[in-house]
């Protein structure tokens, strides 16, 4: 599923964030990416969803080669990809629904499986009140499982969460991870990347790495 | 999928209203001043069909029998449309209804002074400056013949002319093209710069290009068709009020607006300008 060959991203040619990252993570893995603030996780997923380029190293990611495909391409990556972005990065002027159903328009899905899907995520996340709400509206926490259930709604092969808990309560943290547990059951290989350790104990079949100034630990 | 592009471009349009509307009025305007150059055209070339559909050459004879015996051998030839004899009676009644109340300059005469004569209409094909220069050198070989008035001067000025305007008005429509692609494409920019942070957030999620940037198609297609039927409606207002107030009490000519075709293929001409305007603005965003 993903495969880091001697991979090393620096940015301004000198300041190196990742360093010499190797590691194999299969379909249907569920991984905990740990390491504190600054630790070159989030680059590690925007390398994987090709937001940044490697410096150097491979990169394979379902049969492409990331780091050689052409932008044009890209899409075809990044559709089998679902990101829950660590600032969400949501449409400020679309309400909830719309936010949530833009991967399924994005893949040309019909009406009225839209209106279905996401009301049953919604549901789920406890954001059925809030489908017609603007997104400049909502609390941290809101935007957050809106963020959620976009990345869940389209049941990406590949799951990607960018600390997805980190501004939730203890009783939605574990909705959450639950929502994770479930998608990877379901067969979606899953890299949840946090600062806190405190949540490996969730699940205790997870594969954990810990990435500190990075270099990667297993 | 369409009906969604179609939300995504009215949002887009209310997102900036006054943007477009600004971009609109600069487009109908440049629209305008394309659409009278084309209208000028067109009446033009209906003026000059239907002028020289009844140019005649006159021929004068020295007597009728030289007249008459030109025209049977003229009524033979294919090219011309129409030969008439006009005898010397008949051009002294002409002459008389034309000079009305002065009818006293004609008094003094003691016999007709007038020759008989033939006028002389080509076929539409054969109407052509050099043609008319032709025939007037050898019908001037006829026998009998005194005198032939042939306006192939004026013609050929008029022809020349029409040829000289309708190269300045092609010019000038390109430039008016241009300039409201320009417009267009400058607006649909304007629109993508801000919505920069939307649009990344789309390609992450894997939105293909397409995608992204039909909606700003949508919208410089429905720019271009907007602002050509405005400025349709614009020109037949002003053609309405000229022919009303103008044309009809100074005597002037009246103008024609476009036919059906014509107006379709001008509204087809603004969604080229606007698509072309939106797929510049684009093509390497």
């Amino acid at each position: 599923m993903i495969r880091f060959i001697n991979v090393y991203k620096a940015y301004h040619s000198t300041y190196y964030v990742l360093i010499d990252l190797n590691f194999h993570i299969k379909p249907g893995d569920f991984v905990f990416l740990i390491g504190p603030s600054g630790a070159g996780k989030t680059t590690l997923l925007k390398l994987i969803y090709r937001e940044e380029k490697p410096t150097q190293g491979e990169i394979l990611v379902s049969g492409f080669n990331v780091k050689v495909l052409p932008n044009k391409k890209l899409y075809l990556l990044r559709r089998k990809i679902g990101v829950i972005f660590q600032d969400f990065k949501l449409i400020s002027y679309l309400n909830v629904f719309e936010n949530i159903a833009l991967m399924l328009r994005i893949l040309n899905y019909p009406s009225h499986f839209i209106e279905q899907k996401v009301s049953e995520l919604a549901q789920r996340l406890d954001l059925e009140e809030k489908l017609d709400s603007q997104v400049e509206t909502l609390s941290i926490g809101e935007k957050q499982r809106v963020a959620i259930a976009r990345a869940l709604i389209h049941h990406p092969p590949l799951l990607l969460a960018d600390e997805p808990t980190s501004n939730l309560d203890l009783l939605r943290s574990e909705k959450v991870i639950e929502l994770l547990k479930e998608a990877n059951k379901e067969g979606a290989t899953v890299i949840f990347a946090t600062h806190n350790e405190s949540l490996t104990e969730s699940f205790s079949q997870a594969r954990i790495m810990h990435l500190e100034k990075g270099i990667l630990k297993e | 999928m369409i009906g969604y592009f179609f939300k995504k471009t009215w949002q887009n349009i209310r997102h900036s209203f006054w943007h477009n509307i600004i971009c609109l009025v600069a487009t109908t305007l440049s629209l305008s001043i394309f659409g009278f150059f084309l209208l000028l055209i067109f009446n033009l070339s209906i003026f000059l069909k239907t002028w020289q559909g009844n140019i005649p050459i006159i021929v004068f004879f020295k007597n009728e029998k030289a007249a008459l015996e030109a025209k049977s051998q003229l009524e033979k030839r294919k090219e011309l449309k129409k030969v008439e004899y006009v005898s010397s009676e008949q051009a002294l009644k002409r002459l008389e209804k034309w000079l009305k109340g002065k009818f006293s300059l004609l008094e003094g005469l003691k016999e007709n002074p007038l020759f008989p004569s033939l006028e002389i209409t080509f076929s539409p094909f054969y109407q052509t400056p050099s043609f008319l220069e032709n025939f007037k050198k050898n019908i001037k070989n006829f026998p009998g013949v005194k005198e032939v008035a042939c306006p192939s001067y004026i013609f050929s000025l008029l022809v020349t002319t029409w040829r000289i305007f309708k190269i300045l008005i092609f010019l000038a429509s390109i430039f008016l093209s241009i300039s409201t692609i320009f417009i267009i494409s400058t607006l649909i920019r304007f629109n993508f710069q801000q919505r920069r942070e939307e649009i990344e957030i789309m390609r992450l999620l894997g939105a293909n290009e397409w995608f992204i940037k039909c909606p700003f198609y949508l919208e410089g297609l429905i720019q271009g068709f907007f602002a050509s039927v405005i400025s349709l409606f614009i020109l037949r207002i002003g053609v309405s009020w000229y022919n009303l107030k103008i044309a009809m009490f100074q005597n002037g000519f009246n103008f024609s607006f476009f036919d059906l075709q014509r107006i379709l293929g001008f509204i087809g001409c603004g969604f080229i300008l606007g698509g072309f305007g939106s797929f510049l603005s684009l093509y390497k965003s």
